[in-house]
């Protein structure tokens, strides 16, 4: 059984995200000031995640993926909706029950450096989950399952002294992963784990990823802004756009057919690696820039790029509909086909 | 278990010791010129403080009536005529008259005639004066006008002379030593815990505990420093260790600033979430992450806090604020020596010279220390 058949036929989701919102109250611009802006970090997003599923987060710069990420983290605090994990809602957990959940979720960040106390060895870094849920294990118990774990992520555990800055960026993101891989989790969020690192290092993370997940059932949430490691790794993908789930499918469906004129433009834009066919290829170019998120546009909040943009879009915000199965857009002219413009010699 | 292939060859052997920010700070400090002679000058300096005292023949509150200001000198006092004044001063209501004194080496040999018959116990009077000891009489004439007498010579040597009230000054300098550097360890030490645990606590909760925490701050930065200290004086008596709480009041003040402002630029970082995510609480990230991060620029800053704390002190002591007679700090001895500078310029020069050499070795310690921790050379 595959995976995708696994998460189609699984009845209960590890985490089951409902309306999610995010919301930032920006300072008063002066003193007197009534008015404070809201910037919609995160706005309404809704999804499931079955165990042993890898969802793939993709989206430009500042589209949320990250706070979504600290959010079902409860790294930072939430506006409105549920974070249903095995059905019990994080958002509402008190303190100490959080934390007992929290040893089954943890995450691995972009910069592998900067995510390493700089003060501390390789083993102690590794180890502080571990001393934080299980206080009563001897030092050898730890130094033991400290090892092992460097062993699986591909460190010699010889290096269990060192220090950070001693270690090349794919090292240190070995690192990250052991830490979080150390309580054995259920889930791991992996907010951009690789954009910070070269191509060569990139697939072997990936790699490492995929045997860990394979290794022990672990469900990820793969943040990244990089189209291509994102279908290489993931189930199903979500695209965010300004905070808001504007297309989300199964990932060869989603690299297939997109339906949004957003996800058909992302898509269009990774480049081929035959020169040939990448000069020849249509693509579809977004005009103008993001637009300001503290003033999103009304209705559909694309419609400023949009190329098929009509006036029902600027009035009906376009709401989550189901194109195929599991296969879901917010588009009202999903079917209809997007104009594309060939980028090759005029 | 499936293992994922190294990218480095693996070796057999033992963990390998990694070297820590700090020991390359340590290297990059020890590699410092300025740095090292002033750790060296400082810890002879300090050694100095601390046992000088106590190996010294002189105690730092004896009085010698008879070597009130006397300049610094290897030669051990008295010097050439000195001793006729002494025995003078000595024999000042005996009613007799000195007709010879010789002085062979330690012993001094004295000839007293008088026009009444001398009274023998004329030799406790000399044996009380301080300036010599053992005074017998060694021959004493039929009608008891014409005595000899014989006494040892005290010979004292006086390094860096005497003060006013004719008391060793490199004793005092020493002991002062003491005190002065006891004050800027101490009070540095204080405002450090203060100020490295309140700091990081602000800058870390952050929001309206860190607003209101850092206006409490302000607001004692508004009181005058000289005005609370008179205050303190007022109300509990001069007092050395109110003069710790005094300065450590003020000080800790700048520490805890410091520290927020690392705390703030730290507590972004993506270790200090990552920490949060492995569940760690609160006191513990502090402890455990913030604080060992902040603690470049507090090392640094407090290599220059001990010098400002040594010279407050010196300042408040200077004002008559400070350490109380007949104990002594650098400050107290600089203001005594700058009422005596044209009479006894060794008064000022050798607190003045301890003090500034001081000083700059911290300094010198201090820009070191900041070349080793800057964040740049990582």
């Amino acid at each position: 059984m595959t995976a995708v058949e696994a998460v189609r036929g699984a009845a209960d989701p590890l985490l089951s995200v409902r309306d999610l919102k995010v919301h930032f109250r920006m300072p008063r611009r002066h003193l007197l000031a009534t008015h404070r802006d809201t910037l919609k970090a995160v706005d309404g997003v809704t999804f499931d995640l079955a165990p042993g599923e890898t969802l793939g987060v993709v989206g430009e710069s500042g589209c949320g993926k990250s706070t979504l990420g600290r959010a079902i983290l409860r790294l930072i605090p939430t506006t409105s909706g549920q974070v249903l994990w095995l059905g019990e809602d994080l958002r509402a957990a008190p303190p100490a029950r959080m934390r007992q959940h929290r040893r089954n979720m943890q995450v691995i960040f972009q910069d592998p450096l900067a995510s390493l106390d700089p003060r501390m060895t390789v083993g102690d870094i590794i180890a502080e989950p571990l001393r934080t849920f299980h206080g009563a294990l001897s030092r050898d118990e730890v130094r033991q399952r400290v090892g092992d774990l460097m062993r699986t992520v591909g460190l010699m555990p010889e290096m269990i002294n060192r220090y950070p800055h001693e270690f090349s960026g794919g090292q240190c993101q070995r690192i990250g992963i052991a830490r979080a891989m150390i309580l054995n989790p259920k889930l791991v969020i992996c907010d951009e784990p690789v954009s910070a690192l070269d191509v060569s290092i990139q697939s072997q993370i990936i790699n490492l990823l995929m045997d860990l997940q394979k290794e022990f059932g672990l469900s990820l949430i793969f943040i990244s802004h990089d189209l291509s490691v994102v279908r290489h790794i993931s189930h199903r993908i979500m695209v965010l756009y300004m905070g808001k789930l504007v297309e989300m499918a199964p990932s060869d469906a989603l690299y297939d057919s997109p339906r949004h004129p957003y996800t058909q433009a992302l898509i269009s834009a990774v480049p081929l690696p035959d020169p040939d066919a990448e000069r020849a290829k249509a693509r579809i170019v977004l005009e103008g820039d993001l637009p300001s998120p503290l003033h999103p546009p009304s209705g559909c909040i694309f419609r400023t790029r949009c190329p098929k943009a009509a006036e029902r879009c600027a009035e009906v915000v376009p709401e989550l509909q189901a194109v195929a199965p599991a296969h879901r857009a917010a588009c009202h002219y999903w079917d209809t086909p997007t104009p594309v413009r060939s980028t090759g010699p005029e | 278990m499936t293992t994922i292939p190294f990218d480095q060859a693996p070796e057999e052997g033992a963990a390998i010791q990694g070297r820590s920010l700090w020991a390359d700070a340590r290297r990059r400090l020890l590699a410092n010129r300025a740095a090292v002679v002033s750790m060296v000058i400082l810890a002879v300096v300090a050694l100095m403080a601390l046992l000088g005292p106590w190996l010294s023949p002189h105690h730092y509150d004896q009085v010698y009536r008879s070597y009130i200001r006397v300049a610094p000198s290897f030669q051990p006092y008295p010097h050439g005529d000195a001793v006729t004044a002494m025995v003078d001063r000595a024999l000042r209501r005996s009613g007799g008259t000195v007709e010879e004194l010789t002085v062979d080496g330690d012993t001094m040999r004295l000839v007293l005639t008088g026009e009444e018959a001398l009274d023998p116990r004329i030799v406790r009077s000399i044996d009380r004066s301080g300036d010599f000891r053992g005074a017998e009489v060694v021959e004493t004439s039929e009608d008891g006008r014409r005595m000899v007498i014989e006494a040892t010579l005290e010979r004292y040597t006086f390094l860096f002379g005497t003060d006013s009230n004719g008391r060793d000054l490199m004793t005092r300098v020493l002991y002062g030593g003491r005190i002065s550097l006891m004050i800027g360890l101490l009070a540095t030490f204080v405002s450090l815990v203060i100020g490295v645990t309140y700091g990081a606590t602000a800058g870390y909760l952050g929001g309206r505990a860190d607003n209101l925490m850092m206006r409490f701050v302000d607001i004692l930065y508004s009181i005058p420093f000289m005005f609370f200290v008179i205050l303190l004086m007022v109300f509990f008596g001069r007092n050395i260790f109110l003069m710790f709480i005094a300065v450590g009041a003020i000080e800790w003040l700048d520490m805890a600033r410091i520290v927020r402002g690392q705390t703030l630029s730290i507590k972004r970082k993506e270790f200090i979430e990552a920490a949060l995510a492995a569940g760690v609480g609160t006191p513990k990230i502090i402890r455990r992450h913030i604080v060992p991060n902040a603690l470049g620029p507090v090392v640094v800053y407090m290599t220059l806090m001990v010098p400002k704390v040594i010279l407050l002190e010196s300042f408040l002591s200077f004002l008559g604020l400070g350490v109380q007679e007949p104990m002594t700090s650098w400050g107290v001895l600089i203001a005594d020596g700058a009422n005596n500078m044209v009479a006894a310029p060794w008064m000022l020069l050798f607190p003045a010279v301890f003090l500034a050499v001081t000083l700059f070795c911290l300094n010198f310690i201090g820009d070191g220390l900041r070349d080793a921790l800057d964040p740049k050379d990582r």
